[in-house]
């Protein structure tokens, strides 16, 4: 167990608890993630991947069970530790993008930096040489609205990748990019494993969880784990 | 430090998207201040002005009222008030009010005795006899004439009388003169057809200020139907213009009609469903509750703080440097003479202060308080959309 | 990523100019203003006024404090009832304030 980054132990998310529209979108889900793998969650929509993947990323908190992070039992760390953890630990890929449309590519790349204490010109070194890693060097100064869909989605993985995480949150990436991209997609993140990233992603595209850079496959079905298969 | 900058960094950044709409809050915003910090720069600079240059007026003014209203005065109460120890000189006073029915206008006619030293704010010369009169700047623009002219007006009798032009009052000292015409005392008296050994009121001279609220009561006592006026009281009145429940009110009341309507717009457009999602975008990037507060906190700033120093500069130069004249129509009611303000800009540092807290803050409360619920939900949501 | 120095050095040129315009009106009322009182408190003194010649429409708007208990029913030729200056200038204070006595 000594290289598992993450594990749950019966973590449950339960939204409107004792309500009439109460939802059980996780159920006792017990899962390890081991570091510099990467780990697919696959199932249908409304399986619980997403909510397993919120709760590992520390954007939201288990309503009963264990998410140990790097050692640390945050379910019940208070809200600031949990942004700590999230900014210094994980990068997210969301599968809408969630960039600022209306803001420049450099700005939603830096947006990350901004509560901390890194000084403008480093921020600005260090957003370029990202963009320039991912081609879009040239457009920094657009807004993001201005951009193809492929050069979104790079924007939105080089703003996941510029605090440098250990560990890469990826929830339906190929969602929305045809065939091509997805393919890039892919290669990308390979490029993430070789550099010993841990990388963790929700997707029921048989594109990525058949590609042969996974590690590990668990299989979810109406909040509960059905199956770990590992290559 | 840093930190800071980089969030105001965003702040602006936010503000910028949505150009047209801040830049027409600002627009309004400053108005109002505008509007609201040149009620308050005038009547300040009002108030001090009248503060300063009526610790100049008589003592005592005794009056007569018959059946609620002005009497005149007969001349033989200052007989009577002479009586009185400490008071020194007494002098009955001869004017009145003149309807104008060629400009519309009204003035008030004064008449003066004996010989009156030059006076600085006098072009001219002050009446030195019979049909010689000084006019107010006002009054010599409404009836377009100068030093050397004639001024014709409708005696009592509805005859017309003619007066010369001897002097003009400056432009300076329109805030007391404007519609003033200064004739010899027998010219009054003969003008208005005062009745024999009658005056329109008394000014009393008194040696020891604090003496004026006593004999002020005597002579009260002695003739019932005086009404002493005080300087003390002249001064008071000034100093309620424009206070809160008088012409302020009315002005707070549009101002803050105004204010509600960008609050109200600003609230309606305010947090969006975009914006939520931006403040969850943020949190899930490592932004802190705290961090999302402070950037509302600086986008609320950044268009108060703008709007109230905009407002400010255009209020000053407004009152001071151009005469107040988005104001003065407002002021002005019906009267048909109105002085121009060249105000002496007295200006009270407090009050400025006190617009600031009463605009800025309130604005930042409104954008900082409706984003806190959005700032403490965990920012999974961000992932369900 | 310019746009905090730009507000900053906005600000501070707002704030410059209204010091700017702070000072010069306190050196205005030191000089020019004092010289200006001084005549007006001559004039007050030799005419023996006492009241500014604001609002013209009727008596108790020209001089407000001089006015009577009843000055709100005026005489002025086709008078309006209640003039808009009446709002902005108070009654004499002993007019006000006289139950308090």
């Amino acid at each position: 167990m000594e290289e598992s980054l993450i594990w749950t132990e019966g973590a449950t998310k339960i939204y409107n608890p004792r309500l009439p529209d109460e939802m059980v979108a996780l159920d006792k889900a017990s899962i390890t993630i081991r570091q510099g793998q990467v780990t697919v969650l696959k199932g249908p929509s409304g399986s619980g991947k997403t909510s397993l993947l919120s709760i590992i990323g520390c954007m939201s908190r288990p309503t009963a069970g264990r998410v140990v992070v790097k050692g640390k039992d945050v379910a019940k760390l208070p809200e600031r530790f949990l942004t700590g953890i999230r900014r210094n630990t994980f990068g997210f890929i969301f599968q809408q993008f969630n960039l600022i449309r209306e803001v420049s590519v450099q700005e939603n790349v830096a947006l990350p930096f901004y509560p901390m204490k890194t000084g403008f010109t480093e921020i600005r070194e260090r957003v370029d040489r990202m963009l320039d890693q991912f081609g879009i060097l040239a457009k920094k100064n657009l807004k993001v609205k201005k951009l193809s869909g492929g050069e979104q989605q790079r924007v939105a993985i080089a703003r996941a990748l510029i605090n440098d995480p250990e560990i890469i949150i990826a929830d339906e990436p190929t969602a929305h990019l045809d065939q091509a991209l997805a393919e890039d997609l892919v290669k990308i993140l390979d490029g993430f494993r070789r550099e010993g990233r841990t990388i963790v992603i929700a997707t029921h595209d048989p594109f990525i969880f058949e590609s042969n850079f996974v590690d590990r496959t668990i299989s979810m079905r109406n909040g509960q784990i059905e199956r770990v298969s590992e290559r | 430090m840093i930190r800071h900058l980089k969030i105001l960094e965003h702040a602006l950044s936010t503000i910028v998207r949505r150009k047209y709409k801040n830049f027409a809050v600002i627009v309004v915003y400053s108005f109002t201040i505008m509007v609201l910090a040149s009620i308050l720069f005038l009547s300040h600079s009002l108030k001090t002005e009248a503060a300063n240059i009526l610790s100049q007026a008589p003592d005592l003014i005794v009056q007569r009222t018959m059946a609620g209203r002005h009497e005149l005065v007969p001349e033989n109460y200052v007989e009577v008030i002479k009586g009185n120890r400490g008071v020194g000189k007494i002098t009955p006073r001869y004017w009145g009010y003149y309807y104008d029915a060629l400009t519309g206008s009204n003035y008030t006619i004064l008449g003066v005795t004996g010989a009156l030293p030059e006076m600085e704010m006098v072009e001219g010369a002050l009446p030195s006899r019979s049909g010689e009169c000084v006019v107010g700047e006002g009054v010599a623009r409404a009836r377009r004439i100068g030093v050397g002219d004639e001024l014709i007006l409708v005696n009592s009798q509805g005859l017309g009388q003619v007066f010369e032009v001897a002097g003009k009052f400056t432009a300076a000292s329109d805030i007391l003169t404007n519609d003033l015409i200064i004739l010899g005392e027998r010219d009054v008296i003969d003008f208005f057809g005062f009745p024999q050994g009658r005056a329109t009121d008394i000014t009393v001279e008194i040696r020891n200020p604090s003496e004026v609220q006593n004999i002020a009561g005597r002579i009260k006592r002695d003739l019932p139907d005086a009404r002493p006026i005080t300087k003390q009281e002249i001064i008071r009145t000034y100093d309620a213009v424009f206070n809160w429940r008088s012409g302020m009110m009315l002005t707070i009341f549009s101002a803050a009609l105004v204010s509600f309507c960008i609050l109200a717009w600003d609230k309606a457009t305010g947090l969006s469903g975009e914006e939520k999602s931006e403040i969850g975008i943020l949190k899930a990037i490592g932004w802190d509750t705290s961090d999302i507060l402070e950037l509302k906190f600086w986008e609320g700033l950044v268009i108060s703080l703008t709007s109230f120093l905009l407002g400010l500069i255009a209020a000053f130069v407004h009152v001071f440097y151009f005469g107040a004249t988005i104001l003065a129509p407002v002021i002005k009611g019906w009267s048909v003479l109105f002085p121009s303000f060249k105000l002496i800009p007295f200006v009270n540092l407090y009050q400025v202060f006190v617009i600031g807290f009463l605009t800025v803050i309130p604005y930042i409360a409104s954008t900082v308080i409706p984003s806190w619920k959005a700032a403490i939900a965990d920012p999974e949501s961000v992932m369900r959309s | 990523m310019r746009k905090h120095l730009i507000f900053i050095g906005i600000t501070g040129l707002e704030l410059a100019l209204l010091a700017v315009l702070f000072v010069l009106s306190a050196d205005m009322v030191r000089t020019k203003g004092q010289r200006q009182m001084n005549s007006k408190s001559q004039l007050v003194a030799l005419l023996g006024l006492t009241d500014l010649s604001l609002w013209t429409e009727a008596r108790y708007t020209r001089h407000p404090s001089q006015a009577d208990f009843f000055t709100a029913f005026q005489d002025f030729p086709a008078a309006i009832e209640h003039f808009p200056a009446g709002s902005i200038v108070a009654p004499l204070p002993s007019v006000v304030f006289l139950k308090k006595k």
